[in-house]
């Protein structure tokens, strides 16, 4: 039933037209990725130059075809990691733009990704295409997005940084026993059996919770578990 | 067209090459020589719809698009229907396909369809495709293997 296939490398064409605008796949759904460099092809005016499944196959084809493209057509959530820091290695290059395509629905990915340096992002919901117009719109000095949409996402980036420090910052006032009062909280205990569990009164129990609200700067149990969660401080299961 | 296409492994010969160049999408599987060029010209009295059907409701869209296009191109002979994935159940009503490309797999798929694959279920590497009753789980499909599939489920057509 099973039948097992191990990705080896990258694809790289030479034969890749001298005067086409020249593509490099990342993407690890390889069907998918193979129908889109068809899809590329034919249109004629671009030739695809390379292909990999993973950021390992990415950085082998970057190894030995430096200048071998035009457009990165990178998807973000690649086998052995995320694409930011492709994305980054590849904004490095002055004649070569990436246009992310990613199944995420967070916006905060697509937003990280152009702080990482991308030109363009796309959802891969985009009909296919808007996806090769778009390589056809960058190759042409087109921006995808307004310069407003471009400050909104970098704003977005530095919002979600700014929290994920607060985070921290609040998460490091927690002493370690306010630490087992929200580790209990997030096995589904509540007052008594945190206090049993512990082996203090429910009185101390309920000071320690009113200790960490203050902290985590929220207002009730549940948002102190929700953020406790959140911050990988307990595991919910 | 794809044999002098973007998939010809060319340059750093010692490099290593990704399998789908390795006789891959260079050596996509030609259609069968015994298939009729039209086949709605065939009049085969046992089937009165023409030709056969590939029903992909896939997601997300870039994908269902992009692989219909080439299943459309590279098998003339087949017709394929793209539709959202929620419409799944009602579209094999209505189509009658021949063969169904999906996200997940309905009890309605099953039952009524001979040839289907899930392709990338919750987004991840594992595809499974189900051949008249054979299934089959792919580590890491293959546009090769979905046009293998799409000729199987043609050949199962005319067979009927």
């Amino acid at each position: 039933m099973a039948r097992g296939r191990e990705k080896k490398g990258a694809i790289i064409d030479s034969n890749a037209q001298e005067h086409a605008t020249r593509i490099f796949l990342v993407e690890d759904h390889d069907s998918f990725r193979q129908a889109l460099a068809f899809m590329f092809e034919r249109e004629g005016e671009f030739a695809v130059a390379g292909q990999a499944g993973s950021l390992a196959e990415a950085r082998s084809f970057l190894s030995v075809s430096p200048e071998g493209f035009d457009v990165a057509v990178v998807d973000l959530a690649l086998p052995d990691g995320d694409g930011f820091g492709l994305i980054e290695e590849l904004s490095s290059r002055p004649d070569v733009m990436t246009l992310v395509l990613s199944a995420s629905l967070e916006p905060s990915r697509f937003a990280t990704a152009v702080e990482a340096g991308a030109s363009g992002v796309l959802h891969k919901s985009a009909p296919i295409g808007e996806i090769v117009d778009a390589v056809r719109r960058l190759k042409s000095g087109e921006a995808l997005r307004s310069p407003a949409e471009v400050v909104e996402m970098l704003r977005m980036v530095s919002r979600r940084r700014q929290e994920e420090y607060e985070a921290r910052r609040a998460i490091e006032k927690l002493t370690p026993r306010e630490k087992q009062v929200l580790t209990a909280l997030g096995e589904g205990l509540d007052s008594k059996d945190i206090a049993e569990k512990l082996h203090i009164t429910v009185e101390t129990e309920r000071t320690h919770m009113v200790n960490i609200l203050g902290k985590l700067d929220v207002h009730s149990r549940l948002q102190a578990l929700v953020f406790a969660a959140r911050h990988g401080l307990v595991e919910i299961r | 067209m794809l044999k002098s296409g973007p998939f010809v492994p060319t340059a750093a010969q010692t490099y290593p090459v990704h399998e789908a160049a390795l006789g891959g999408i260079d050596s996509l599987p030609e259609p069968p020589d015994n298939r009729p060029e039209d086949p709605a010209d065939v009049g085969n009295p046992t089937r009165k719809r023409g030709r056969p059907r590939v029903l992909m409701a896939n997601e997300p869209r870039a994908y269902r698009e992009g692989i219909a296009a080439v299943i459309s191109q590279l098998r003339p002979t087949v017709v394929v229907e793209t539709v959202e994935p929620d419409a799944l159940d009602a579209s094999i009503k209505r189509y009658v396909p021949d063969m169904v490309i999906c996200s997940k797999a309905t009890e309605t798929l099953k039952g009524r369809v001979r040839v289907w694959v899930e392709l990338y279920p919750e987004n991840g590497a594992i595809s499974v495709a189900s051949i008249d009753g054979r299934r089959m789980e792919y580590t890491e499909i293959q546009l090769p293997d979905l046009l293998s599939i799409v000729d199987k489920a043609e050949e199962l057509a005319r067979a009927n």
